[in-house]
């Protein structure tokens, strides 16, 4: 049945891909990410990744999305100008995707996971949570830091041309 | 499974009774009698809305966006539904039991923005992007204090299952409840329900519909059953922010009544039915403030909106975010 419903949210994925690739439309395009993000957390959660799906769903689904499609509306129907993709240069496009994809596999077909954290099934938070603050507490204030640099930047970048 | 038909028939039920009970609402606090014709006080008033409503045609303006507008009533409503099947309902029947329940439940009530994007912009009308884009602004910034001020409940009640959270306030009645128990609650529960109205688009936060400057926001191009839809949703995201407003500070399924020495008022309005029957009350009453609220307060402006939630809501609950931490570690001492 897990397989099922797994080859459903790989097909599901597969429209997506394509959607994005061929449709002329960038709004089309942004709503088939949107698609393929959501069948991803789908998937997550059929590997019994709860917490990874749900922050997938928020950041990228309920995110990135949104500020995509923001952009775009903010860009073309407002200023009255249609948003056409067009593709060009699909020879050098096809070689660099084939370079990066084999690299890719090959990458991670050599690395081997060996600092993996056990998540025990029903407190899935508390371990990441724990481990967070405990062994990778450099990378987490770390990021934290950045986060914080690139709010204060985007406060500073809006003081500026709201001056103007 | 069980929770989940539960709600789904509850909140057709409540849909219907809802917007007669709206409209009664309004009726009162202005002064007159509101609907009176059709059945006994006019209970049945929105039932035959409801009929009149399904038989109307399902316009298709010719320059809209097709797939897109066609999908978007459904994206809304399944963010929307898909929220309530996290949601317990009485001691036996706790909904989903995803162990992130309350972050999945803010993760995909979030969707629903997507939807009212893609309505807005697929009707290709000036009106509708209008009214999408004021809806996803004002959607995104109100989730940061909603988010912030249900963190601090989880700061003090240390789980994100919402079965959990209502277990922890069993046993003491009205003294049990969050709200009660931990008196720091209460600015964020006030802050919880003013993001509420925000984030399910109501007065005084209805700037993505207003009648007066939008003609009907991004469902304008709408008509007959999609249009339903859109109300279905509004209603239902106003039901489940009550619910789990509820389940957070009221204490969920529990009674309100405690135990005395030889007087067990909890054991005897608790069990089964009770669950449901005490959740649900709350639930309304919250929904009831809702449409109080709604009557009372003028629509705020688009800046005034944007700087309640950024200059007071936002730095308030990160504030209350930090008390409750101190709270908690007093508790723990």
């Amino acid at each position: 049945m897990i397989q099922v419903v797994q080859y459903f949210f790989f097909i599901l994925i597969l429209i997506g891909v394509g959607l994005i690739l061929w449709t002329k439309n960038v709004i089309h395009a942004v709503y088939s990410l949107a698609l393929v993000l959501v069948s991803l957390a789908g998937i997550y959660v059929l590997l019994n990744a709860e917490l990874l799906a749900i922050v997938q769903i928020l950041l990228y689904a309920g995110g990135v999305v949104i500020l995509l499609v923001f952009g775009v509306m903010m860009t073309s129907r407002m200023k009255g100008r249609t948003l056409a993709t067009k593709s060009k240069n699909s020879l050098v496009a096809l070689i660099l995707s084939v370079a990066i994809f084999t690299s890719l596999s090959f990458v991670f077909s050599e690395v081997s996971f060996s600092e993996r954290i056990e998540l025990h099934q029903p407190n899935q938070v508390e371990d990441i949570g724990i481990s967070f603050l405990t062994d990778h507490i450099v990378a987490f204030e770390l990021i934290a830091f950045i986060l914080l640099v690139a709010l204060v930047g985007a406060a500073y970048l809006a003081k500026i041309s709201s001056n103007e | 499974m069980l929770t989940l038909a539960f709600y789904l028939a509850f909140l057709l039920i409540f849909v219907v009774f809802a917007v007669y009970g709206e409209r009664k609402t309004a009726a009162f606090i202005q002064n007159r009698l509101g609907p009176m014709e059709v059945g006994p006080k006019g209970i049945l008033q929105t039932v035959a809305d409801l009929l009149k409503m399904l038989q109307k045609e399902d316009i298709k303006a010719s320059s809209v966006d097709k797939l897109p507008f066609l999908i978007a009533p459904i994206i809304v409503f399944v963010a929307v539904f898909t929220g309530f099947s996290l949601l317990p309902l009485n001691a036996e029947l706790s909904g989903s039991t995803a162990s992130g329940g309350l972050f999945l439940l803010l993760a995909i009530i979030s969707l629903d923005v997507l939807g009212i994007l893609m309505a807005g912009w697929a009707s290709n009308n000036k009106y509708s992007l209008f009214g999408s884009m004021r809806s996803v602004a004002q959607i995104i910034s109100y989730e940061i204090p909603i988010g912030l001020s249900v963190l601090s409940v989880v700061i003090i009640t240390g789980t994100l299952d919402l079965q959990e959270t209502s277990i922890q306030q069993t046993g003491r009645g009205l003294l049990g409840w969050n709200l009660v128990q931990h008196p720091v609650l209460v600015i964020p529960f006030l802050i919880f329900i003013i993001s509420g109205l925000a984030e399910s688009n109501r007065t005084p936060f209805d700037l993505p519909e207003s009648e007066s400057e939008l003609v009907g926001g991004y469902h304008t191009e709408y008509s007959g059953f999609r249009w339903g839809i859109f109300m279905l949703s509004e209603y239902g995201m106003m039901l489940l922010l009550s619910i789990l407003g509820s389940i957070l500070f009221l204490g969920g399924w529990n009674s309100p009544f405690p135990n005395m020495e030889f007087l067990s008022l909890s054991d005897l309005t608790s069990g089964t039915f009770w669950g449901v029957f005490w959740l649900l009350s709350k639930s309304l009453l919250l929904v009831f403030v809702q449409m109080w609220v709604r009557w009372t307060l003028p629509r705020l402006r688009v800046d005034q909106l944007m700087s309640l939630s950024w200059k007071y809501l936002t730095p308030v609950s990160i504030l209350m975010l930090f008390i409750c931490g101190i709270w908690k570690l007093w508790l723990l001492s």
